[in-house]
């Protein structure tokens, strides 16, 4: 039916996704371009400029945004990358119960954040059960923890709500690697260490790189579990939020929003290429 | 089993126990703190067990009408994302179109890129044409994201149908009506389902678009949880966030029926 | 008197068992150095299992693994010392042809200069030596086989195991591969346990078969005797024997269970009672009709198939009990319905006790 109906058809073919198109144009390019347009637009009176990047990227909140955020997202995606890679090693051969492991991996994503975020606030309250076992059952401390609205407390949030992006990434690279590449090397007199070192880990790390991106550019983004549980600690999507809603800077959130959105899209363009280098190498 | 074997499997189930520890206890504690009452100071387990939580989110914060809301706003948003999904899932899944993947991409961008960045925009737009206290304001924004999805997996299930079996229709002589009643649809059925779930579920879990653009008319469950969360009612919170993660499990236990089956083929397949 | 010397391999009542699944059971076997065994059998026999288990991969649930005379059952395979080509080859894709052959000596801590003197030996043994420098991925099937070949026998291992190193490979490529491999183990003077459902593989490279059936092993013997004195319709069926003929034998002589006519096989192999008796679709002679006798069928042609240099025929000698024969397309061609004498010479005849036909029937 395609081909033969070729040309003659896409023309009228195409008429299927115009109200799709005509409702994103509206719905959500326009807002976009609006957002754009309104982060060049100074505030005293219609002029356009870049004083309101000039703001944000020149100011030490700003900076500090910038700052927090960024060192956010890689303190929790090293540590979600060390948890991801023994987890997709471990899940490679099919075992009882893999299913539910799988199913119990995916949770974090499946559910909304914000009941999540609200779950771990409880989990590390001063008087919640992580603290419970420490100070009142093992004895490991005197004095309670102090995690919710802190930054190491939100590193392990974000590392919690986010390495499933990244385990799913590192999985699927693991589970392309022929299991018979590590008989071979057993046989050859190798240690499962030195396999490692010299086979698995080289022939993982396009998808390491991948899963480490994908991860990263969940953290960059967070905005529920910061919102919730950051306390004074605002990385870039909330201060966007607060700057627009408290302070009332439409203007300033939009260039913000904008310099996000752009850091994001770079990613993006990042992890496609390593995922596109990961499909490549396993050709052999 | 040898007693080397059997001593490297306890390692193996204390991590396993630790991982599964790990991803489930912020939910039991969600559950803890919606049905616990007198759960304060460092204790195991509340005082007492309570459903008053949820008496006190129907009182104080209207519960009903959160859920009645949002269940209302997922619906229509559901309704309108297949509206718009249908055909266009059709068209990109059998038809011949220039620049095919700039327009996929264009479909697909608001799932791509973080919310809060275009929310701002739309914020604007909607308050500028009084949408953000209708149920229809916000579901349309909810379809931002919800048609996009719909459209994924509506193309794959188009893209799966044989076409030989629509003209194999055409040959024994329907006409279109029936073509569309007899052979389309039972065929498009499960990728229709799949679809209208997906954009029942991004509507009804939806925070962060939603947060920017409801009303006093249009609160849903997620921006109710975060103003809970936000006052300091973490009891209340947590009950609604119970009802928040109902469909959610529901979706993923659906999920897991699907794929249980194909893990114990792959176990035994691995003897 | 010299005692016997200690088989390079040998495998005493190893037992396996999956779940409820027996994959081996009872396994015995024994292979003295510089022998070459092939493990024959169709999926699901268990060779597989039976060969990783010889490497260590898998552990038996009961029974000794013993290399030299030395008990390595317990021992990782890291520490046995065997050398392995895999069916998927299982070349490093990261490493070129030399970085993967260098790979198990740079393990055994080589140093360089030897090293790199072994690799160029072992991949001028295979003829790849213009190649050591290439990925994997540069390489064709065969090529990339060669250089596991290659691989696995640097170190000069005391065992070679082969894992149906041919099936990946296209239908020209083996025949070559075959011989190399052939080669290669016979020059080293390596032990052998190659793995194998095409008979005709192991025809050819073995010194000794083990056919294998449902986790055991139901004959072990040269290729000439499994050949001539198949133990089982089985093994017989397995082997190549296309036409199954059930007979009972009395004084040296088959009557058909079926009809009235009487083979009179060469050597009945002092079998009396229920029988099969097998013949090559290629051992069938065909004459126009004459008189009926011994080793004689009287037959319809069924159905024909012309393939060129031969043509195959299926004749029908009574209804339920079929001849295939394959005859040279020069010597004359019969038409469906012809009736047709298929001459059975005593020599090719094999008789084997048994009721009925193996589970897999005769082979095709």
């Amino acid at each position: 039916m395609r081909t033969r109906r070729g040309h003659a058809t896409s023309l009228h073919g195409a008429l299927g996704v115009m109200p799709l198109l005509a409702f994103l144009a509206a719905a959500f390019y326009f807002p976009l371009a609006s957002t754009i347009a309104g982060s060049l637009h100074v505030q005293a009176g219609g002029a356009f400029g870049f004083a309101n990047y000039g703001k944000f990227l020149g100011s030490h909140a700003g900076l500090e945004t910038l700052a927090l955020t960024l060192l956010l997202s890689l303190a929790a995606t090293v540590l979600a990358v060390g948890l991801s890679l023994p987890l997709a090693l471990a899940l490679r051969r099919p075992f009882r119960g893999k299913g539910t492991i799988l199913f119990l991996m995916m949770l974090p994503i499946i559910i909304p954040t914000l009941v999540g975020a609200l779950g771990l606030l409880i989990l590390y309250d001063r008087a919640g059960w992580i603290n419970f076992f420490l100070v009142r059952v093992l004895h490991v401390l005197k004095q309670p923890l102090l995690v919710d609205y802190t930054i190491p407390g939100l590193v392990i949030f974000y590392l919690w709500m986010f390495f499933p992006y990244g385990a799913l990434v590192i999985l699927s690279g693991a589970s392309s690697i022929d299991p018979a590449l590590e008989e071979a090397g057993a046989v050859m007199g190798a240690r499962p260490l030195l396999m490692f070192r010299r086979v698995l880990l080289p022939l993982l790390r396009p998808s390491l790189l991948a899963g480490a991106i994908m991860i990263f550019l969940q953290c960059f983004g967070a905005f529920s579990v910061p919102l919730i549980a950051g306390g004074d600690h605002q990385p870039i999507a909330v201060r966007i939020y607060t700057v627009a809603t408290v302070f009332l800077d439409w203007n300033g959130a939009s260039a913000m929003a904008v310099v996000m959105g752009v850091i994001q899209c770079v990613l993006v363009i990042a992890y496609q290429r390593m995922n596109r280098a990961a499909a490549g190498g396993q050709q052999a | 089993m040898s007693p080397a074997r059997a001593a490297a499997s306890v390692p193996r189930l204390a991590l396993t126990l630790a991982f599964v520890l790990f991803i489930t206890l912020p939910f039991v504690m969600v559950l803890l703190q919606a049905f616990g009452a007198g759960w304060f100071g460092m204790r195991l387990l509340p005082a007492q067990w309570t459903l008053r939580w949820f008496g006190w989110a129907i009182a104080t914060v209207d519960l009903g009408q959160v859920l009645v809301n949002t269940i209302a706003i997922a619906l229509i948003a559901t309704v309108v994302s297949l509206v718009l999904a249908i055909p266009a899932a059709w068209t990109l899944a059998r038809h011949h179109i220039p620049f095919k993947s700039v327009l996929i991409t264009a479909i697909l961008l608001p799932r791509m890129i973080p919310e809060i960045t275009f929310a701002l925009g739309v914020a604007k737009v909607f308050y500028a044409l009084h949408l953000t206290n209708s149920y229809l304001g916000i579901a349309l924004a909810h379809v931002i994201l919800a048609a996009p999805f719909a459209v994924l997996v509506l193309a794959s299930a188009f893209e799966t149908m044989d076409p030989r079996l629509l003209e194999a229709g055409q040959v024994l002589g329907c006409n279109t009506r029936q073509l569309f009643q007899r052979v389309i649809l039972p065929l498009a059925m499960p990728g229709l389902v799949a679809a209208a779930l997906f954009s029942f579920l991004a509507s009804y879990n939806d925070f962060v678009l939603t947060l920017l653009v409801y009303g006093p008319d249009t609160v849903t469950l997620p921006v109710q949880t975060y103003l809970s969360i936000g006052g300091g009612y973490t009891s209340v919170a947590s009950a609604i966030s119970v009802i928040l993660l109902i469909p959610s499990f529901l979706f993923l236990f659906g999920l897991l029926r699907m794929v249980r089956p194909e893990n114990l083929l792959g176990g035994l397949k691995g003897a | 008197m010299t005692p016997d010397p200690i088989p390079r391999l040998a495998l005493a009542h190893v037992r396996k068992t999956f779940g409820v699944f027996v994959a081996l059971e009872d396994i015995v076997l024994a292979v003295p150095a510089g022998m070459f065994v092939s493990l024959l059998g169709p999926s699901g026999c268990g060779k597989t299992t039976l060969l990783r288990l010889i490497a260590g991969s898998i552990v038996p649930d009961s029974g000794r693994v013993l290399v030299d005379g030395e008990d390595v059952t317990a021992v990782p395979t890291w520490r046995r010392n065997m050398g392995m080509v895999f069916q998927s080859f299982a070349l490093f894709p990261h490493m070129t042809a030399a970085e993967n052959v260098a790979f198990p000596l740079e393990v055994r801590r080589e140093p360089a200069a030897a090293r790199q003197q072994r690799v160029r030996e072992a991949l001028a043994l295979v003829h790849l030596e213009r190649h050591a420098d290439a990925y994997p991925r540069q390489l064709s099937g065969g090529q990339q086989q060669r250089v596991g070949l290659a691989r696995a026998i640097v170190y000069r291992p005391r065992i070679l195991l082969l894992d149906e190193p041919l099936s990946n490979l296209d239908a020209s490529l083996r025949e070559e591969l075959r011989f190399e491999i052939g080669e290669v183990t016979h020059r080293l003077e390596i032990t052998a346990v190659y793995v194998t459902h095409d008979q005709r593989e192991a025809l050819a490279l073995s010194d000794r078969i083990a056919v294998m059936q449902s986790g055991r092993i139901v004959q072990f013997g040269t290729p000439e005797i499994i050949h001539r004195q198949p133990a089982s319709s089985f093994v017989a069926g397995f082997v190549g024997y296309a036409n199954a003929i059930p007979v009972d034998i009395e004084a040296g002589s088959a009557r058909l269970r079926t009809g009235e006519a009487v083979l009179r096989p060469a050597d009945p192999r002092g079998i009396s009672g229920p029988a099969i008796a097998f013949i090559h679709a290629g051992d069938v002679a065909l004459r126009p009709v004459a008189e009926p006798g011994e080793n004689r069928l009287l037959c319809r042609v069924a159905a024909l198939a012309f393939m060129g240099d031969h043509i195959e025929y299926v004749l029908e000698h009574l209804p339920g009990l079929r001849l295939k024969a394959q005859v040279r397309s020069d010597s004359g061609i019969f038409a469906p319905g012809d009736p047709v004498a298929a001459l059975l010479p005593a020599g090719k005849l094999v008789v084997v006790p048994g009721e009925g036909p193996g589970r897999d029937g005769p082979a095709g």
